[in-house]
């Protein structure tokens, strides 16, 4: 497919069948902006509705426009769904931003626009100066623009687009043939998605709801805060509904209902398939849940053990309350905070900053809501290193196969690891990028690093470097990384194969 | 009354998804089988100080 | 010489308890107020009761933090601040923790004393008539151009066949 890209120039077709597709993306942002106006009714914030209507009618009108304009019959092929993918994901939250613009929570236009990014590719870094006096609905509509965006659209992209390239064959949805065309396994794959994602919230809402009314909230608060703490902790997002995170509740319980639900939202969509549809034993046979949960427990021990030998925690519980929750929180990429980000940049050891930093850019799991390179090619990866050392020890003659068990047995082929080594490849030359410009801006080593893992890994916990009075240029930078993070930067490479190969042989 | 509650039974209702139930309920354990290593290991950590 | 030298020891010793320190300087400069005791002020946004004690969260240019109170002075608490509301003020003197033992490592302040200084009061919000009337037309507009377009299709698909559309 790719050597095909690159030969046959691009038709005008090809833009049309991309430009005719983003209509039905303008349709669900008009949907999903026209939503918070429910909220809004109900918490008597009549004067936010005209920002979401406005919002909402300008999405359907050029929703309206690409389908009647661009109108086309022909079938989206893989490169189209990819373009189309990297292209939705700048113009939604383009879309959503008028709103936020609007309802002046935000300090600029920029801000906005950060604002819906990191919503949409289910990061949490905010530029929000005041969350707690920010109107219900407008909180509302962050916190679903995570669970929309990232919660489900992410996964229906990586499952039945991202999933069919040849870097990441082993990701694609095992629930389906695989001869089944683009839209048609969309549509039946967002069906089981939407299914599972809504089931998930239901239960995060009601652990969250129980903690809350448990530890003394009013149950009223307890349900809405609930309510969108398991939309973001389901869409490994990490918005929160007050600007302390889940330092405001001071809370054990609440917590436990957000490793609950943080890391159901980092695991494999094809394992919650095989799951729920009674295949139980591959939760602990599964290879990218053993490298998660080993990931997941060594770090948390690393970074307790240096917290406590820093001095900073000296209770079991505390060490649990942080250290390990703020591991929890950067591996499944979510971002509940349960430590104010200037300790982060301050207070913390400099070892515990880069080991998070490292759990971050490692992410969840792959075809989860989680960011970062993922578990599953760390695992390819860790079984190739194993299997080429074993290579060097045995006599010549010997053949070592490798294989690994992810939902079923599959071989280690060439193909996979060269997939996952490629993505893994792509992931750190944008870290390393990113964290030079930010030292650029004058901020320390680690702490650079920190924040551009966050940022590239569409985790959300921050140092404190993401503020509203951040310089522009880092904005857009953070912006490009969340957005490159979120798409597997498979899709932002095709799409600038694609206007390269625009800008040198025309469009026909 | 809703006419579907009335018909409504709870054991038919389990029967039926019984997968699904047993799966949420793997998940879950696995979240518990974390918080439950991650606490064993910061009273290690306190022991063996 | 010695007396000035003692007059600026006393100042410092003084120092903490003589003026408020802001919400930002304790969370910014943690370890050197760490188990001290330390004077606050900010506006409630939020308030959990817990038995007998409670956390009164507030708020001050930007920065947040838990206090841990007795219930009745929480209960003291008219308004808590969110979008419709600007919360009580509240001040005090209380110990600044880190990372509270008792309290799960959380930074808090444990206030000694805890008083509404500033009532809070009501926010109105009311609606912008001109940005009502202007969305409403956008929403009209929306509304009448996809049917416009619905319109133009249905009509040309029963003159051409569709591949030449």
């Amino acid at each position: 497919m790719w050597g095909a890209m690159v030969l046959t120039p691009l038709t005008k077709e090809d833009l049309r069948i991309v430009g005719f597709n983003l209509s039905r993306i303008s349709y669900v942002t008009g949907f999903v902006l026209f939503l918070p106006i429910i909220v809004a009714i109900f918490f008597n914030e009549f004067d936010n509705i005209p920002y979401f209507l406005i919002g909402s009618a300008i999405s359907f009108i050029l929703g309206s426009i690409l389908y009647h304009f661009l109108y086309t019959q022909a079938e989206m092929e893989l490169k189209h769904a990819l373009v189309m993918a990297a292209v939705a994901w700048l113009f939604a939250p383009l879309l959503a931003s008028i709103p936020i613009w609007l309802s002046g929570s935000m300090a600029s236009p920029l801000d906005a626009c950060f604002e819906s990014i990191s919503g949409f590719t289910g990061t949490g870094l905010t530029l929000a100066p005041d969350i707690d006096h920010m109107s219900r609905s407008i909180n509302f509509l962050r916190h679903f623009l995570q669970f929309m965006g990232d919660g489900i659209g992410i996964i229906v992209i990586s499952l039945s687009i991202l999933g069919r390239t040849e870097m990441s064959s082993v990701l694609a949805f095992k629930g389906e043939a695989k001869e089944v065309g683009i839209r048609p396994s969309i549509v039946r794959t967002s069906r089981i998605i939407i299914g599972i994602g809504v089931m998930f919230l239901a239960i995060g809402t009601a652990l969250f709801t129980v903690a809350g009314i448990q530890e003394g909230l009013d149950p009223g608060q307890a349900f809405f805060d609930g309510l969108n703490h398991a939309m973001t902790g389901y869409a490994t997002g990490g918005f929160t509904v007050h600007s302390q995170s889940l330092l405001y509740y001071h809370s054990l319980w609440v917590e436990v209902a957000a490793i609950v639900i943080m890391i159901i939202g980092a695991l494999n969509f094809n394992l919650h398939y095989a799951v729920l549809g009674g295949k139980r034993s591959e939760i602990l046979r599964n290879l990218e849940v053993r490298v998660l949960l080993f990931v997941m427990v060594a770090f948390g021990f690393l970074v307790s053990s240096n917290l406590f030998s820093s001095g900073l925690y000296p209770t079991a519980e505390s060490l649990f309350r942080k250290g390990f929750f703020q591991v929890i929180s950067a591996q499944t990429t979510t971002g509940f905070q349960t430590v104010p980000p200037v300790h982060l940049m301050l207070v913390w050891p400099v070892f515990s900053i880069l080991i998070l930093s490292l759990a971050m850019l490692l992410g969840g799991s792959a075809n989860s809501t989680s960011g970062g390179i993922k578990m599953l090619r760390v695992g390819v990866l860790f079984k190739s290193l194993v299997n080429e050392i074993k290579r060097s020890l045995l006599p010549r003659s010997a053949v070592v196969v490798g294989s690994f068990h992810h939902v079923e047995e599959t071989p280690l082929s060439d193909k996979i690891i060269r997939g996952s080594a490629v993505i893994a490849m792509g992931y750190l030359i944008l870290f390393t990028m990113g964290t030079m410009l930010t030292v650029l801006h004058g901020y320390g080593l680690e702490d650079s690093m920190f924040e551009t893992a966050s940022a590239l890994g569409n985790v959300g916990l921050t140092s404190g470097i993401t503020s509203p009075s951040m310089s522009p240029l880092l904005k857009v930078t953070y912006m490009f990384l969340m957005w490159a993070g979120k798409l597997e930067v498979i899709a932002v490479f095709v799409l600038i194969g694609f206007i390269l190969l625009a800008l040198r042989r025309g469009i026909k | 009354m809703i006419v579907g509650l009335r018909e409504f039974s709870l054991r038919e209702f389990l029967k039926k998804n019984l997968d699904l139930i047993t799966g949420i309920f793997a998940e879950i354990g696995l979240t518990v089988l974390v918080m439950l290593l991650s606490f064993a290991l910061c009273l290690l950590i306190l022991i063996f100080s | 010489m010695k007396r000035a030298v003692l007059v600026i020891l006393l100042l410092l010793l003084l120092a903490p308890s003589a003026r408020a320190e802001t919400l930002r300087e304790l969370l910014d400069e943690p370890a050197s107020y760490d188990g001290r005791q330390v004077s606050f002020r900010g506006e409630v946004i939020g308030v959990i009761i817990k038995g007998d004690h409670a956390w009164v969260n507030i708020f001050d240019n930007g920065s947040a933090i838990g206090v841990w109170c007795r219930a009745e002075e929480a209960r003291e608490i008219s308004f808590i601040g969110d979008y419709t509301h600007r919360g009580d003020i509240v001040a005090g003197t209380g110990i600044f923790h880190l990372a509270c033992a008792e309290h799960g490592g959380d930074v808090d302040i444990h206030a000694i004393s805890l008083t509404v200084s500033e009532k809070g009061h009501v926010i109105e919000r009311p609606m912008d008539v001109l940005l009502f009337s202007v969305s409403a037309l956008i929403a009209l507009a929306a509304v009448l151009l996809s049917f416009y377009l619905w319109h133009l299709r249905k009509e040309r698909r029963k003159r051409v066949p569709w591949p030449f559309y």
